[in-house]
């Protein structure tokens, strides 16, 4: 077993793995078994030993879908329309390596470049004296402002319920003092309270009327669930000859 | 040029010299790349766990002399390394860091505590994860090219680890970005210790929240008490069924204090626009066909919108 750790004082920043996002199955597949061809020769103690030791950078490129638009899924990410999107990461280091005389160290690194919770951050450092970072994060928070209502008049001062909407009535003992049981102030009309105090179950005249107002509903597009669906991210990683 | 001058100067995190901590916390061991060799001469680059990738971190920068070597921070352990007894198992090193047959937490807080104390860790001790002897390699990773809890996205994994419950609640309807790695969870809390309440990043619940939700802080004309003394008052802020993180839905979240007038009977609609002007003993006469508001849309948040509070001149009841 060796463990000679190398002496060399280099500045260079020898590891590279670039990235790249492909949006059909027959590209992926192909290029795919080049990589798996590549990796089949072993790494040498050197090069096992420069890939753990020395700054490494990625970059990752591509081009994402969403199939369905969901208010959301895209909530905090702006993704709430179909449509593809670009993908855009990286992460870039170097500096000195660990056995040199160098102090400096910098990484720049980025993700989600493409949409809009894109971050930026930049960092320099003389290890031990200073260190710069200036960062960029940008943030989205979407608020949904659809909604479903029974009521007819929406957008008006006058909010009415459908002619055939069930409310259970129950007649008032006293005029002049609330019953806590009325949902509707109506008097004089038959109680849907038993007298053993049960709410009777609607008559198919009244489950009609129930339901034909929510079938116009649906009819004019009112949306009655929202499904988020899956983000499409399809990567490639490709490592280049040193 | 003097802006740009000016501006380095305001970006500049300071000067300072570091003496060799790391030496003077564990005397006789050699932090240079000589006395790594010890180590490394095993423990390499074959070594399943990848030890030697701490040479990536500032851990490994041997130029600054502060950094430690490996017998800095595990100790001389001159019975692991030279097993005098001839053992088929080694000992282990002086310590060994971890959770499962490691060193006492305490011990290996102090080693790690020898150089990183002040800053984020001043109220560490006595503090609620000290207490429980959490390491600081529970959360921590240090051979590893970037500690998972320096990043937003991987921080989670640790906290989550044992903290079960915030990992289900970040996933419910309404939640901050954690689940979509827009926050972590070090954006309020400080698992190092903390002066306030439940390990919070500021002083106070309110002022961690103020952070980013400044908008809330005031002074209002007309402040809402709830929200001045504490948000968690109607919030939950790990994650809620219900809009906006609040602990329950309204009417039923504000009937929880208010009782009176309109707020308090879910039908009553007494002073209500479009109800009647007046009541009897508190009460709505009948024959009042508004329709009652409390149950619909967004019930007393309808009118009373400026929950947090008011700057308008007639906002004494928060609907303007």
């Amino acid at each position: 077993m060796t463990a000679e750790i190398s002496s060399m004082a280099t500045n260079a920043n020898k590891n590279i793995r670039c990235r790249a996002a492909l949006l059909t199955q027959c590209v992926l597949l192909s290029t795919a078994l080049a990589w798996q061809a590549d990796a089949a020769e072993p790494a040498s103690g050197e090069q096992a030993t420069r890939e753990l030791t020395q700054p490494t950078s990625e970059l990752e490129v591509g081009v994402g879908d969403v199939t369905q638009g969901s208010y959301k899924f895209g909530e905090y990410n702006g993704l709430q329309h179909e449509g593809a999107f670009p993908i855009l990461n990286f992460d870039l280091s170097g500096g000195g390596l660990y056995n040199s005389d160098s102090l400096e160290r910098w990484s720049a690194r980025g993700a989600d470049l493409g949409i809009d919770t894109r971050q930026l951050d930049v960092d320099y450092a003389q290890q031990g004296k200073f260190r710069i970072d200036l960062g960029y994060d940008q943030l989205r928070h979407n608020i949904s402002d659809t909604y479903q209502t029974p009521y007819l008049g929406t957008g008006t001062d006058l909010l009415l319920l459908p002619s055939g909407w069930l409310k259970p009535r129950v007649p008032q003992v006293n005029p002049n003092n609330l019953n806590d049981r009325a949902l509707s102030p109506i008097t004089g009309l038959a109680s849907a309270v038993t007298t053993t105090g049960q709410v009777a179950p609607p008559n198919a005249a009244q489950r009609a009327a129930v339901d034909r107002h929510r079938d116009r509903a649906v009819r004019r597009g009112f949306p009655l669930r929202q499904q988020p669906r899956d983000l499409r991210h399809r990567l490639l990683r490709i490592d280049l000859p040193q | 040029m003097l802006r740009g001058a000016a501006l380095l100067a305001v970006l500049l995190l300071g000067a300072w010299s570091g003496a060799s901590r790391a030496d003077e916390a564990v005397p006789g061991t050699d932090r240079t790349l000589k006395g790594d060799a010890v180590c490394t001469h095993c423990h390499d680059e074959t070594e399943a766990k990848p030890v030697l990738s701490i040479y990536k971190t500032p851990h490994g920068v041997k130029a600054d002399e502060r950094t430690p070597g490996c017998q800095s921070c595990h100790g001389p352990s001159v019975a692991h390394v030279k097993n005098p007894d001839g053992a088929s198992t080694r000992p282990l090193v002086d310590i060994n860091f971890g959770v499962r047959g490691a060193a006492a937490a305490h011990l290996q807080a102090e080693t790690c505590l020898s150089c990183h104390t002040g800053g984020q860790r001043e109220h560490w001790t006595g503090s609620e994860h000290e207490r429980r002897d959490v390491p600081c390699t529970s959360c921590h990773v240090i051979h590893a090219a970037q500690d998972r809890v320096m990043n937003r996205v991987t921080q989670q994994e640790a906290c989550f680890t044992c903290h079960k419950t915030q990992r289900a609640q970040i996933h419910r309807i309404s939640a901050h970005p954690l689940a979509v790695g827009e926050m972590g969870c070090s954006d309020c809390h400080n698992p190092h210790g903390s002066i306030g309440p439940v390990l919070m990043a500021k002083n106070s619940i309110n002022e961690t929240c103020y952070t980013c939700h400044a908008e809330r802080r005031g002074p209002f004309l007309w402040s809402h008490q709830p929200v001045q003394e504490d948000c968690t008052t109607c919030h939950t802020p790990h994650g809620s069924n219900n809009p906006a993180l609040l602990k329950a839905r309204t009417p039923w979240l504000c009937q929880e204090c208010h009782t009176s007038d309109h707020s308090g009977p879910m039908n009553s609609g007494a002073n209500l626009p479009g109800g009647n002007a007046t009541t009897v003993n508190g009460l709505l006469p009948l024959a009042n066909q508004s329709p009652r508001s409390q149950l619909n849309a967004r019930n007393c948040l309808g009118c009373h919108s400026m929950v947090h509070g008011s700057n308008h001149p007639a906002g004494a009841r928060f609907s303007k």
